[in-house]
């Protein structure tokens, strides 16, 4: 393996996370700033990612970690969100949306950081050299904005959180429901107090009463609160999702940094591995984009910037990708995609530049099911013998991440 | 539909007693002032500087504020309301904090305000 192939795999493994003899297919999502940077330039794939949400939790999740593993915990992979891990009282609703540059920088931070084993070798030849331990940040510096249809739901949440509060207190305030309410009371104080079996089966029996008649009284305002329960359920629901699925400008960045441990002496370890991401991106909505129309119908077009630096200390190799991506969400079941990457390698061995320029269609057949065909040039370099990409296929939750949204909405 | 339930005392002078009321965390909400059980006002994420009446009027009754707080945010669970009162130059703030159970759920916060007259 040359050096550049062997860099080239490095880079693709931290990326897509996934280390293989065989280099995969990298696209321009792979090199999107991640959410977990400690674990994906590590390229482990961790089964779980602790979040803990505060301080103690933090230092509990920690400890308990350090002391199963009986030192540095082997595939181990946690993220904190600094801002989140505290109570914040003072926090609007229009400034939680509507945050400033400086505001989401803060509050979208998180520290990830991952361990995994540092072994060579498979099978009877394995042979364990330590840890490798990964630390990175993120943050969404621009935010984007909230799409246009917001304040309309944010309507239709008050108004049935109106409809909620008067039928609650309604309800607390039927004059027969508070009689029965003192009458249960009663009758349980002196079901605990009395000695008489005849009485006590007597007041048992009264009590039993009480409750039937409450659960009688209150069957229709109960229907009701739970109608308008979920109602606003929906609606808050709707909201988060708007909020996630942000349009206008946008940019993530994210760095890391990784070393080595041999045999877990913290006192003798080296550098890895160093890389930077940024994602700018633009998303605006195209057509159908009224608050009467169905969201369904809605159609949005994403431009996405990626640009990816990778420094492998172990090789002395520096990695460089920059490319970027047109994604056409014709409805909530079709798309199709242009995206361009090229790659720049500076290191020992000459610089070679090598280009990817993929075409992709996605067709939604079902919730989880999606039909997909791509076709363009891969990379020259780690996919030497196939530069032509051109798949058909059937995506049914595995595998490559549809740009679909796998939720309808 | 979750519950939080809480009683404030405050002290109070003869002077006007003006009442803030917040939804916090970034939560998205609704809040009703009931005096003596009968509606003063109505409002969203923010009720600001609602004039109750003077402390004199006030001492001995009770100031009910009912509020429904959905989870909005994806950051927390965590919800909170806080209740201000500013009476004869002097503000003293309550908090009452909540976390739901799952994602999305509503917590309705009632909070008993009690007025006493001030030494």
């Amino acid at each position: 393996m040359t050096l550049r192939a062997f860099v080239a795999a490095a880079i693709v493994a931290a990326s897509s996370g996934i280390a293989s003899a065989q280099a995969p297919i990298m696209s321009a999502d792979d090199l999107k700033a991640p959410s977990t940077p400690a674990v994906a330039l590590l390229g482990t794939s961790p089964t779980t990612i602790e979040r803990p949400d505060s301080p103690r939790a933090l230092v509990f999740n920690l400890a308990t970690s350090v002391s199963d593993a009986g030192g540095v915990p082997q595939n181990y992979a946690a993220q904190v969100a600094p801002y989140w891990m505290r109570s914040h009282p003072d926090l609007l609703f229009h400034s939680y949306i509507s945050p400033s540059i400086g505001e989401s920088a803060v509050r979208s931070l998180a520290v990830s950081i991952a361990t995994a084993d540092w072994r060579i070798g498979s099978g009877s030849k394995a042979a364990d050299l330590g840890s490798r331990l990964g630390v990175g940040i993120s943050s969404v510096v621009l935010p984007g904005r909230v799409d246009a249809a917001l304040p309309e739901l944010v309507s239709e949440l008050t108004r049935i959180d109106e409809q909620l509060e008067m039928a609650a207190r309604a309800r607390d305030d039927e004059p027969r429901l508070r009689a029965l309410s003192t009458r249960q009371q009663e009758l349980t104080a002196r079901l605990r107090d009395e000695r008489d079996a005849a009485r006590l089966v007597d007041l048992s029996r009264q009590l039993a009463d009480a409750k039937m008649t409450i659960a009688a009284i209150t069957a229709d305002a109960d229907a009701q609160i739970a109608r308008l329960e979920r109602a606003a359920r929906e609606a808050t629901l709707k909201i988060q999702t708007l909020n996630v699925q942000r349009v206008g400008m946008q940019l993530a960045i994210a760095g890391a940094a990784s070393w080595r441990i041999p045999d877990d002496v913290f006192g003798d370890t080296t550098g890895e591995r160093a890389a930077f991401w940024a994602t700018p991106s633009y998303r605006s909505c195209v057509a159908a984009c009224g608050k009467d129309d169905d969201s369904k119908a809605r159609s949005y077009l994403d431009a996405i910037g990626v640009l990816r630096y990778v420094r492998d200390r172990v090789a002395a190799a520096n990695g460089l990708d920059v490319g970027g991506r047109v994604v056409w969400e014709i409805t909530s079941a079709f798309a199709v995609s242009g995206e361009s990457v090229g790659r720049w390698w500076s290191a020992a061995s000459p610089s070679d530049n090598s280009l990817r320029a993929v075409a992709v269609f996605e067709a939604k057949l079902a919730d989880k099911a999606f039909l997909f065909a791509s076709f363009g040039r891969d990379f020259t370099d780690a996919e030497k013998d196939r530069t032509l990409v051109s798949v058909v296929g059937l995506n049914i939750g595995f595998g490559e991440k549809p740009v679909l949204p796998l939720v309808t909405r | 539909m979750e519950r939080e339930e809480n009683d404030f005392d405050f002290r109070v002078s003869d002077a006007d007693v003006v009442l803030t009321v917040t939804i916090g965390e970034g939560q998205l909400g609704t809040s009703f002032v009931f005096r003596e059980g009968v509606l003063l006002v109505k409002g969203g994420v923010v009720i600001g500087s609602l004039n109750l009446g003077s402390g004199a009027d006030l001492v001995g009754k009770e100031v009910t504020v009912d509020s429904i707080v959905n989870d909005i945010s994806t950051n927390t669970n965590r919800m909170s309301v806080r209740y201000v009162v500013e009476n004869g130059g002097k503000r003293k703030s309550q908090l009452a904090t909540h976390e739901v159970e799952s994602e999305g759920t509503i917590c309705r916060f009632v909070a008993t305000l009690s007025f006493r007259a001030a030494p």
